[in-house]
């Protein structure tokens, strides 16, 4: 899962995006809202991270910018403001979640996953595909029951995989969906990854490389 | 009922017509019944005349009461009819003239009770409502007028403090959001290095460090803005040099020229938020610099006032924004402080200790930097 966050308060960024890395999601920085609308013009994300008190371009206006926009990814509101008004508010505007500082950091993930959720038909909580189960909130992956102690990056593919439901998954889009901006788009680290997550899924293989193109999971 | 200013008002309409009324028909009727009265022989003359000359060989005597008889007559009846007729008049035109003047009282006194409408309505949470009285240009929207200018000082005093806490408390969130994120995500991380953990350490500290700075400068603001002043005689020019010594290695740090000319400037004041005055201004024109720039400080007694001033190079700023400057929270027009430097009420905090010793804080824009001159009244010279 692709997230940008929008926040100029730099150890609160670092410490976040720290986090969430650890939840297997791939997450970009800006530290106000010219760099986070310039991101978003780069990059497809899922769910934009935003703070509401930036300098420069508000929040409040890069969530109009975002909410305006036609494929747009889902907005959680962070804001330090105490009052209830703002709240209603940031709702107002379009995002389509909201957390107040201090949160709790198991909130705030559980609150991401739940809104990339929302795109597209419903999905499960715990993705599954023949005998593999992935539970995102518990950064668990199983298969047959057994627990594959995936690293937060195996878990980001898998996941990617996963939720295409057997589809292919190209390796532009894997490229795009578990892993940040820094990712050098010519290292052969998902190559790495790939490798190492069909060793620790084990046997009989599951993922397929369709030659040329990318993987699936059939 | 309630002796209201309209009743009275009616009341004192009717009252003043019927004085007014009664005097009138008085008079008339004074007039009329003295007319009718002190024409007796003329009146008889004529009557004779009218009935022409058989009357007048008729017994002189006679005649004569039979035309003063009816003559009387007549005359009872005419006055009577007369005074009937004002009185009913003078009661009808008072009873018209009460209801006249509540109609008028009402109409006239319509703008107060407009003003007592707004009055009750305002209270903490729409202060931005005013009376706007239309109308002509009188006693009642002079008043209402007065009345909107208090509405918009208090809103705009409210207003101010709403937004000085509002500030306050992001201000104060914003480390302990990051010292929770921080430690919420080193628990729940599946490897916790030494590495990690001491690295959170110092996050941590850093935001620690950060409240603490925040919670001091509002205790010195709030403890100014009370005027809460411990007075002792205090040389500004010692105050500079110890701010000038601790800030050395920051205004080293960024290359900065500092130049001071400290001549003794004896003022009375509060030592620590004199100190704390001078420390602060030092502090900004390090802080608000370009790399390479310079800061000049300078102290003197000129005029039985004692001077500070502290100029710094750098971007200039827009003389409209000079205002901003000494608002809490505000850093060149961005209503935030961001970053690390300072809590952003350096400059509030100056403004606010200045004042408190009826003193005053001036910010000018040469065109580049900024220069702060801070005067205070002056203390006793003191040797050395």
């Amino acid at each position: 899962m692709r997230v940008l966050l929008v926040e100029d308060e730099e150890d609160l960024a670092d410490a976040v995006a720290r986090g969430l890395r650890e939840w297997s999601m791939a997450v970009d920085v800006a530290a106000d809202g010219e760099a986070a609308l310039m991101s978003l013009g780069v990059h497809d994300y899922e769910v934009l991270v935003l703070d509401r008190d930036l300098p420069g371009i508000s929040g409040d206006e890069v969530c109009r910018r975002v909410v305006a926009g036609a494929p747009r990814p889902r907005v959680l509101m962070l804001t330090a403001a105490a009052e209830a008004g703002d709240v209603v508010d940031g709702f107002a505007l379009g995002a389509d979640d909201y957390l107040r500082k201090p949160f709790d950091f198991g909130e705030l993930v559980a609150r991401i996953t739940a809104l990339a959720r929302r795109d597209g038909p419903a999905a499960a909580p715990v993705l599954q595909r023949g005998e593999l189960t992935l539970d995102p909130l518990r950064r668990e992956a199983r298969r047959a029951g057994r627990d594959l102690g995936l690293t937060p990056k195996e878990l980001g593919v898998l996941r990617v995989l996963l939720e295409a439901r057997g589809g292919i998954v190209s390796q532009e889009e894997l490229l795009v969906r578990a892993w940040d901006e820094h990712a050098n788009p010519f290292s052969n680290a998902m190559r790495m990854v790939v490798m190492a997550l069909r060793r620790k899924v084990g046997e009989p293989p599951v993922i397929e490389t369709v030659r040329g193109f990318g993987y699936r999971i059939p | 009922m309630r002796p209201t200013v309209r009743l009275r008002l009616a009341a004192l309409y009717a009252v003043a017509f019927l004085i007014g009324g009664g005097l009138l028909l008085g008079f008339s009727y004074l007039i009329v019944r003295d007319s009718l009265l002190s024409d007796g022989p003329a009146a008889r003359q004529a009557v004779i005349r009218r009935l022409g000359t058989a009357a007048v060989d008729r017994d002189d005597q006679a005649r004569d009461r039979i035309i003063d008889q009816t003559r009387r007559e007549l005359r009872v009846a005419a006055l009577d009819r007369l005074q009937d007729a004002y009185v009913l008049a003078l009661a009808v035109a008072t009873v018209l003239s009460a209801t006249l003047g509540w109609l008028l009282a009402g109409r006239a006194l319509r703008p107060l009770s407009e003003i007592t409408a707004t009055a009750r309505r305002v209270s903490q949470e729409n202060l931005h409502e005013r009376i706007a009285l239309s109308g002509p240009d009188d006693e009642l929207k002079e008043l209402a007028d007065t009345f909107d200018t208090m509405l918009a000082r208090l809103d705009a005093a409210f207003e101010s403090q709403r937004s000085f806490i509002a500030s306050a408390s992001h201000e104060l969130r914003t480390p302990l959001s990051i010292i929770r994120a921080e430690v919420d995500v080193t628990l729940q991380s599946r490897d916790v290095s030494r590495e990690k953990l001491v690295a959170m350490a110092e996050v941590v500290r850093r935001a620690s460090q950060r409240s603490e700075r925040l919670i001091d400068a509002l205790l010195t603001l709030a403890r100014s803005d009370r005027g809460d002043l411990h007075r002792s005689p205090i040389d500004l020019a010692d105050l500079a040099r110890t701010a000038l010594a601790e800030l050395a290695d920051e205004a080293l740090e960024r290359d900065l020229r500092v130049e001071a000319e400290l001549a003794t400037a004896p003022a009375v004041g509060d030592g620590a938020l004199l100190e704390r005055l001078v420390a602060n201004l030092v502090q900004n024109a390090i802080r608000h610099n370009v790399p390479g720039g310079w800061v000049a400080v300078s102290t003197e007694a000129h005029d039985g006032r004692a001077v500070v001033v502290v100029a710094n190079g750098g971007a200039a700023i827009e003389p409209e924004e000079l205002v901003n400057l000494t608002m809490p929270f505000r850093r060149r027009g961005v209503q935030r402080t961001g970053g690390s430097v300072g809590s952003g009420l350096g400059l509030s905090i100056v403004d606010s200790v200045a004042r408190a010793h009826d003193g005053e804080l001036r910010l000018a824009t040469p065109g580049e930097g900024l220069i702060a001159t801070v005067e205070l009244p002056g203390g006793a010279a003191t040797a050395g």
